[in-house]
């Protein structure tokens, strides 16, 4: 059978639409009447525009339900032409601690303040602590009852694997149970005497930005627990020399995502008529799903020390600048310290700033001064092997450091 | 009803009124047992809760405390002769709760439909009656009409 | 029917025989051995005879079913045990704690078999809590007016607040752990049980129980209707399951138990019992929901040997309160706050008592204390509670004398107001006495380990960790979890689709299709039991007994 139909030639609608093809192909002839009548001054219009004059689309304004968000463009008003570099919560600086000090203008001192070195050595704990304090972590590790979805799990090598999603107590939730409840024993063992100068808050905003030669340094990070005195933690004794690392090739500020929206305004959580505002010690989380590199690499040892010095120094910075007493030089009559503490949990890395200036230009004579010591493990691991809970390679160091930090005043 | 459509509000827009809109609320038995405060209406679906709200509370000047909605799934039917699937519109069903105080009993419509049905079944013997004395009247003589008659 | 009976009787005569049989045997022997002697009594002893009846051999199923829940060893086992019959889970009436429906009370009394008692909003004179307020006073308003102050100048940052339930919860949550710690730290020199509490952040509660003395829906009536034999017993009550989940800001645990405030006796009341509100319809009549999930009793962490089990205080969030309309009025307000204290004590209570081998099923052999405090950081209700009695199920709601306990105040303020300097105007000393009473109630019961989980194995087999077998703990430990993670199960519920139901369940239409759907095949998919799955493959390579073996092939269950 054929595949086409038959044509019917002689049918006479299809005739017609042959007709109407042809013609409509027809190019008319130019008369030469329209230039004629240009030349008069008379429009001409085609048959088109009169027909199927050109309507444009009316664009409808619909408000919604909620609010539209801001545009992040030049539009914003907190639009600048200069672009700020950004510490914020979820990036690591790339040269890790020696750019923080380069930023920071700050020299490291390895080893804690002679006080709090003696308090770690001398305290005298009962002699169940230790026992109790396997117990908390224990019972914040893997006893709490929270179930919700953990990030997923890749295999490097075999990165298009779906392994089952894993429920469990989330790492927030893990770090803050942990951190109360070694608070809470450190708390019982200070006596009231150190604990009524001492409030805890969580969840704290600080803000503030600096001017480093030419660069704008904006800080907006989050503590997640903020230990405040009714009194500021003492000076440190002692000189201190050193100079800052030399980053060449790299700028002090590769790897600070540009801002182009940002308020220039600082923000320190508590009101500074407030008695119990002094800054005394900031717990950070270290979360590596939400903390990373820009391009995706694992974080460093030396970048997490990074983490704490700037941590560290933008409580101190915003809190001098809520003070409001800086001079022109920036040197701080009365430098301010701040005890901070970086964990993901297990590991913990102390260490102790204090903030002589806010000059950063690299040309400045006054160093700001931070020590620290290499992180400690709290524990080496912390699950469930075969049905039951269990804990290795427990160190009472970090409890130790932990303590004294608390007492420190 | 309006002839007007009731359009959809969304913020920022003028507040609109509609004069007599396509609203109605239809008072039906429950299905389930149901404290005696509740109250069960059929409303149109375009009906909110407010709306309900403020027709009871306005218009018949009943104490609303609550009212939950939901769109009731309309019942399918299987025609009897060509065999297709027709299917009710959906209701939306609003369960007024008024304060704990107050009770509510549905109204017994048909208390005395024994009663009427008794009394349309006698008048109907009656006539049977009538028609079949007459049947025996006029046995005798079979094709005279009813009115050839002494 | 007929047969059955003549089969009865053919079996009767059976045995008649067998025994006249053996014992002419055994006479035989027992002229040989008179020691056999004790089999044999003066008087014949017949074993109980029981009610063949429907209702009563569906009652005594019942009953072995919780028997086996008890005789379960560990208290892992027992949950999964509870679980066993449905892969799905239960059909399970969501009460929360952030929504109260209006006129919840009576519910929510008969769901927990409490009674209600006002408490005076007074404590008595006591000079030790005198000297307490006075000393504590100071401590808690700087607490309050630095939280205030806080979190003022936090929201100063945002452009965009938080809703007023959000705002309220957090600035709550901020107080709650200021005033905590301050009474914490003063009370702990007099008081040395706060030494050893535990606090739990934002802890999770969860508990399932079964209640009794509910109208039955109109689909089970109406299938009962349909039987002859059924159709007496179609309006008989059913039991509806019930599922609380809770998440209260702070809760502290020690220990050792509160000491009761009622007597055995004054709680094994009939009387009392029997005036307790029964809300006999649907709980979604009030607003509330169901949804399908596995029994879950979760007082805030798992099983452990050394955790502090018993609760002390929990504090409880009165945020969603505010999404009430104003319509409820004040009244109600005051009732949903007595709801949600019962219901939060109850179930927290429940979970403990789940976790010393007690559940909805087996009863309390002693009764359990806790204390609420509801607050928004202004208003505070203080409440206690005192469970005596798990069991609602069945007929119990009619028949169990024993009821539990709740006594709470009104929402007492503990300051009148924040001023615009932040400071704290007006406050209410009687507040702070109240809660100071509830810190310094001391936990002073303590039970040796028999007497605290009877229903548990002993002291070598308490908790599914105990056992020797890492396999089976292992197992334990992961069935465990994965029924209180509430995740999905990993085969999905089949699904009926729209056009099935038009055309093939409403209306018969396609009478020539094979009958392949379940529903077509007469499959209830929600009857499928726990353990209805295929069993993980064990690899050759590391299959124990060697390659060859065919028996190691799928790895063993430990099902109770």
């Amino acid at each position: 059978m054929r595949l086409t139909n038959k044509l019917y030639a002689q049918h006479i609608g299809w005739h017609f639409k042959k007709h109407w093809q042809v013609q409509g192909r027809r190019v008319p002839k130019d008369t030469g009447a329209a230039a004629d009548l240009l030349k008069m001054g008379v429009q001409v219009k085609t048959s088109e525009d009169v027909l199927n004059p050109k309507r444009e689309p009316k664009l409808v304004e619909i408000v919604g339900a909620v609010d539209k968000p801001i545009v992040e463009d030049e539009t914003h008003p907190n639009w600048h032409l200069t672009a700020g570099h950004l510490f914020g919560d979820s990036n690591v600086l790339l040269g890790g601690l020696p750019q923080a000090q380069v930023l920071t203008n700050t020299i490291e001192i390895n080893g804690f303040p002679r006080q709090i070195d003696e308090a770690i050595v001398s305290t005298q704990f009962p002699k169940t602590i230790d026992r109790t304090v396997q117990n908390l972590i224990i019972s914040s590790q893997l006893l709490d009852a929270q179930q919700v979805k953990l990030p997923k799990i890749k295999l490097i090598d075999r990165p298009a694997y779906n392994l089952p999603r894993v429920y469990g107590i989330s790492h927030e939730r893990r770090n803050r149970l942990l951190i109360n409840k070694l608070l809470f024993e450190i708390e019982k063992l200070a006596g009231r005497s150190v604990t009524v100068r001492r409030k805890l808050i969580d969840n704290v905003t600080f803000q503030t930005s600096l001017i480093k030669d030419n660069d704008l340094l904006l800080f907006k990070i989050t503590g997640d627990k903020l230990i405040s005195s009714a009194r500021p933690l003492d000076t440190i004794k002692g000189k201190f020399n050193g100079d800052l690392p030399d980053l060449y090739p790299m700028k002090c500020t590769v790897s600070m995502p540009k801002q182009h929206i940002y308020t220039e305004n600082t923000f320190y959580p508590i009101r500074r008529e407030i008695t119990c505002s002094h800054p005394h010690t900031i717990f950070t989380y270290f979360d590596k799903t939400v903390v990373g590199n820009m391009h995706g690499s694992e974080v460093s040892k030396t970048q997490f020390y990074g983490r704490t010095l700037l941590k560290a120094f933008a409580v101190a910075a915003s809190r001098a600048k809520q003070l409001g007493d800086v001079p022109s030089n920036g040197v701080l009559q009365k430098p301010i310290v701040v005890q901070c503490i970086q964990t993901d949990g297990q590991e913990f890395h102390f260490g102790v700033l204090q903030l002589n200036t806010l000059d950063l230009s690299s040309d400045s004579a006054t160093k700001n001064y931070w020590f620290h010591r290499p992180s400690v493990d709290l524990f080496t691991e912390c699950s469930y092997q075969t049905g039951r809970p269990n804990i290795g390679g427990y160190n009472s160091e970090a409890f130790r450091i932990l303590n004294a930090f608390y007492n420190n005043s | 009803m309006s002839t007007r459509w009731y359009p959809v509000y969304q913020r920022g827009n003028p507040q609109l009124r509609v004069f007599l809109p396509n609203f109605w609320m239809k008072l039906v038995r429950p299905t389930e047992d149901q404290p005696a405060n509740v109250v069960t209406f059929a409303v149109s679906t375009q009906m909110t809760k407010h709306d309900v709200k403020n027709y009871l509370e306005k218009i018949y000047k009943l104490p609303v405390v609550d009212v939950r909605t939901r769109i009731a799934l309309g019942d399918t039917k299987r025609d009897q002769v060509h065999g297709y699937i027709t299917k009710n519109d959906d209701v939306k069903l609003a369960y007024v709760t008024m304060p704990k105080n107050e009770a509510f009993t549905f109204p017994d419509i048909f208390a005395n439909k024994a009663e009427k049905q008794e009394q349309d079944e006698k008048s109907m013997d009656e006539s049977k009656q009538g028609f079949r004395k007459f049947l025996d009247r006029n046995k005798k003589r079979p094709g005279t009409p009813g009115w050839y008659s002494i | 029917m007929l047969t059955l009976r003549r089969g009865e009787q053919l079996r009767a005569r059976l045995h008649a025989l067998c025994r006249r049989c053996l014992s002419a045997k055994t006479q035989a022997k027992t002229l040989a051995n008179t020691a056999d002697d004790v089999e044999y009594s003066a008087e014949p002893e017949y074993p109980e005879i029981r009610d063949l009846s429907f209702k009563a051999r569906k009652q005594q199923l019942a009953v072995d079913w919780h028997n086996e829940i008890r005789a379960v060893p560990t208290v892992e086992e027992k949950m999964i045990k509870l679980n066993m019959p449905r892969y799905y889970g239960y059909k399970v009436v969501d009460l929360t704690d952030n929504l109260v429906p209006y006129n919840a009370l009576p519910l929510t009394q008969h769901y927990t078999r409490t009674v209600l008692e006002q408490q005076p909003a007074t404590v008595e004179e006591d000079a030790k809590l005198d000297a307490l307020v006075k000393a504590t006073r100071e401590d808690v308003i700087e607490a309050l007016e630095y939280a205030h102050d806080l979190y003022k100048h936090q929201l100063s940052l945002l452009d965009t607040q938080p809703d007023a339930v959000q705002r309220e919860r957090q600035l709550t949550l901020i107080i709650l752990e200021q005033v905590n710690r301050a009474v914490l730290q003063a009370l702990s020199a007099d008081f040395a049980h706060l030494q050893d509490v535990e606090i739990d952040y934002n802890p999770r509660h969860e508990a399932f129980w079964a209640v009794g003395g509910v109208d039955p829906p109109k689909n089970v009536v109406k299938s009962k209707q349909g039987n002859e034999w059924q159709k007496d017993q179609a309006h008989d009550s059913v039991d509806r399951l019930v599922q609380y989940t809770g998440e209260p800001y702070l809760a502290l645990r020690h220990r050792h138990q509160l000491p009761n405030w009622r007597t055995a006796e004054e709680s094994n009341n009939l009387t009392l019992a029997k005036q307790l509100p029964r809300y006999k319809f649907d709980a979604r009549t009030l607003g509330y929901c169901t949804k399908y999930q596995h029994a879950v009793n979760v007082p805030g962490y798992w099983p452990s040997a050394n955790a502090p089990n018993f609760g002390l205080l929990s504090f409880q969030s009165r945020a969603h309160l505010q999404l009430r309309p104003k319509t409820y009025g004040e009244e109600d307000q005051l009732e949903a706050l007595h709801a949600l204290a019962i219901q939060s004590s109850y179930a927290w209570l429940l979970a403990q008592a789940n976790y010393n081998g007690f559940n909805t099923y087996n009863e309390l052999t002693y009764p359990l204390n806790t204390q609420t405090v509801i607050t928004n950081g202004r208003e505070w209700s203080f409440y206690a509670y005192q469970l005596n009695t798990l069991l609602v199920h069945g007929a119990h709601v009619d028949e169990n004398p024993v009821v539990n306990f709740c006594r709470g105040t009104a929402p007492l303020p503990l300051y009148g107001e924040i001023s615009e300097a932040g400071k704290c105007v007006d406050f209410n000393e009687a507040t702070l006495r109240q809660l100071l009473a509830q810190y310094s109630n001391v936990p002073s019961i303590q039970r040796s380990p028999a007497e605290l989980l009877p229903y548990v194995r002993d002291a070598t087999l308490r908790r599914a960790a105990d056992y020797e077998n890492g396999e089976q703990r292992e197992f334990l430990e992961r069935t465990f979890k994965h029924l209180a993670s509430k995740r999905p199960r990993h085969l999905e519920l089949p699904e009926i689709y729209m056009w099935e139901k038009l055309y093939k369940i409403d209306n018969p239409t396609r009478s020539m299709e094979p009958r392949r759907r379940f529903f077509e095949l007469n499959i209830n998919p929600w009857r499928r039991t726990l353990d209805q799955h295929d069993k993980e493959y064990v690899p050759r390579v590391v299959r124990p007994g060697g390659k060859k073996n065919r028996e190691g092939r799928y790895k063993k269950t430990y099902y109770p």
